[in-house]
């Protein structure tokens, strides 16, 4: 099992070395949305060195999003998916395998994204950057898990490009609830625990609804 | 459309309809105006009615999803489609009346109250359940994926529900009256709030044989239409 | 935030006529592709009863 996963993990992020599809995507996409941000806080007169939290997690939403749709239509074009189908493989281990690519993959652009957002807020990250990292890391799990499984449901539609933020993102509204408070308060030097629980929780509850489910997504 | 059927139907149509009756006279008229609020707390009676069947709704479309998993029946799916649409329009009325009930009470339309946030994300995630059946052309492609999402969907409802008041504290809260529900005291009350519950609840069995029967017709026009391609095809 | 009676009755006329469009809008709806359906099932029988009787003899 967790040769099936490093094998896919390396596949998924070698060919994102090759084609940078998420990087671009994803990154250059947030960097934009850092700017609107700006420009859209102090036309309003919103201190906008309070905005850091808020830009991280609309970044993360917005790009993962986009990331996640993208890696899901490159796999489709290559009838990767077909080829998994045949691997004798449990399908649950499948999801997890994606799960784990998928979510590396976010979870590097949001550290790049960092000290990007640190730079633009004057935020002083220094010690709070490891508190930050739990809530950070397990926010994006959460958030890939879902969009694991709703990215192949909205594939099979007509309109995927369109269905698949309308179906995957209130499904997360939990995830991105805790994980807005475990990194507001990390930046203020403190840990949430009970945000770092629900978000263990959530975890749990996303992987194992994955795990049970995958199969009957994959099936034709 | 079946005759066997019609007669337990139309006693639920009448008892909805008697209950329904009874329960408006008891929320507007028997049942005390509250003392703060005034007579907008009477919204209170069947806003709350509308919200438990809209669990009750989204809770079936959970079991059906399962059982249909399970079984590979379709008449599973059906009525887990037809539970889950029914559960969007009552979500619909909630989110309706809530705002009018918070314009007097709190002095704004909308706040972020818990209540209100997560009836939101319930109405988001089951618009995109009952949305997206009508992208899928394959029918048991269709019926898996819906299930499949009617599984995740229904079991997020309850952290969405809870996420929204954990975290709730970090608001100030705009609450100009007291809480709704401790403004529930007269006996009188209790009976407009529970005929209510009973009346939606009605209406929400009534609603969701009749989407029952709407699917279950869909399916057998579908299938007469295949025969009839074949017919043609024969010909 | 006390407001004149009548002003809260306006809201709760507002509130209970919402509810009631609603539920019409969804009944209106949900009888409207009945019918149809209805309509078009019996289209369909006649013609494929028509079809099955030609092709018998």
């Amino acid at each position: 099992m967790p040769n099936l996963i490093l094998l896919m993990l390396s596949k998924d992020l070698r060919r994102e070395l090759r084609s940078k599809e998420v990087f671009l995507s994803s990154f250059l996409f947030s960097l934009i949305l850092l700017c609107i941000f700006y420009y859209a806080a102090t036309s309003s007169s919103v201190a906008f060195e309070k905005l850091p939290n808020t830009a991280l997690w609309i970044c993360i939403a917005f790009s993962g999003t986009i990331g996640l749709h993208r890696t899901h239509q490159a796999e489709l074009q290559n009838a990767c998916y077909k080829a998994l189908m045949m691997a004798p493989r449990d399908p649950g281990l499948l999801f997890l395998a994606k799960f784990a690519a998928n979510a590396t993959l976010l979870t590097i652009m949001s550290l790049l994204l960092l000290p990007l957002i640190a730079l633009f807020f004057n935020l002083d990250l220094g010690s709070n950057l490891l508190k930050m990292i739990p809530g950070l890391v397990l926010g994006i799990a959460g958030f890939v898990a879902i969009g694991t499984l709703t990215v192949v449901i909205s594939a099979n539609t007509r309109i995927s490009d369109i269905l698949f933020p309308i179906i995957h993102l209130p499904l997360v509204v939990p995830v991105l609830i805790a994980g807005v408070n475990c990194t507001q308060k990390a930046m203020l030097g403190e840990i949430s625990w009970t945000g770092i629980q629900i978000l263990c929780v959530l975890n749990l509850v996303f992987l194992s609804l994955g795990f049970m489910t995958y199969a009957y997504l994959l099936e034709e | 459309m079946k005759t066997g059927s019609l007669l337990p139907q139309t006693i639920l149509l009448v008892l909805t309809i008697a209950t329904m009756e009874t329960a408006l006279i008891w929320a507007l008229q028997i049942a005390p105006a509250d003392k703060l609020q005034g007579d907008v707390q009477r919204i209170f009676y069947f806003h709350l009615g509308c919200i438990w069947p809209g669990f009750v709704a989204f809770f079936y479309v959970l079991y059906a999803s399962i059982r249909y998993l399970i079984s590979r029946a379709s008449k599973w799916d059906r009525r887990a489609f037809a539970s889950g649409q029914v559960g969007l329009a009552f979500c619909t009325m909630v989110l309706v009346t809530g705002p009018i009930w918070a314009k007097p009470t709190w002095g704004v339309w909308w706040a972020w109250d818990a209540r209100l946030t997560s009836t939101l994300i319930m109405w988001l995630i089951f618009l995109g359940y009952v949305m997206m059946r009508d992208y899928i052309d394959d029918q048991k492609m269709r019926e898996r994926l819906s299930a499949v999402l009617g599984i995740i969907g229904a079991s997020m409802v309850p952290f969405v529900y809870f996420s929204t008041r954990w975290f709730e504290v970090q608001h100030p809260k705009p609450v100009v009256m007291g809480d709704a529900e401790s403004g529930i005291k007269d006996p009188n009350m209790v009976i407009a709030l529970l005929l209510a519950l009973a009346a939606f609840t009605l209406l929400y069995l009534f609603l969701w044989r009749r989407g029952t029967e709407l699917a279950e017709g869909d399916a057998k026009l579908s299938e007469l239409r295949m025969r009839m391609n074949a017919l043609e095809e024969e010909a | 935030m006390n407001q004149e009676p009548a002003n809260n009755l306006m809201y709760l006329t507002a509130a209970y006529s919402a509810i009631w469009l609603i539920l019409a809008y969804f009944l209106t709806v949900l009888v409207l592709k009945n019918r149809r359906l209805a309509r078009e099932l019996e289209q369909l029988e006649q013609r494929v009863s028509n079809m099955e009787k030609n092709k018998a003899p």
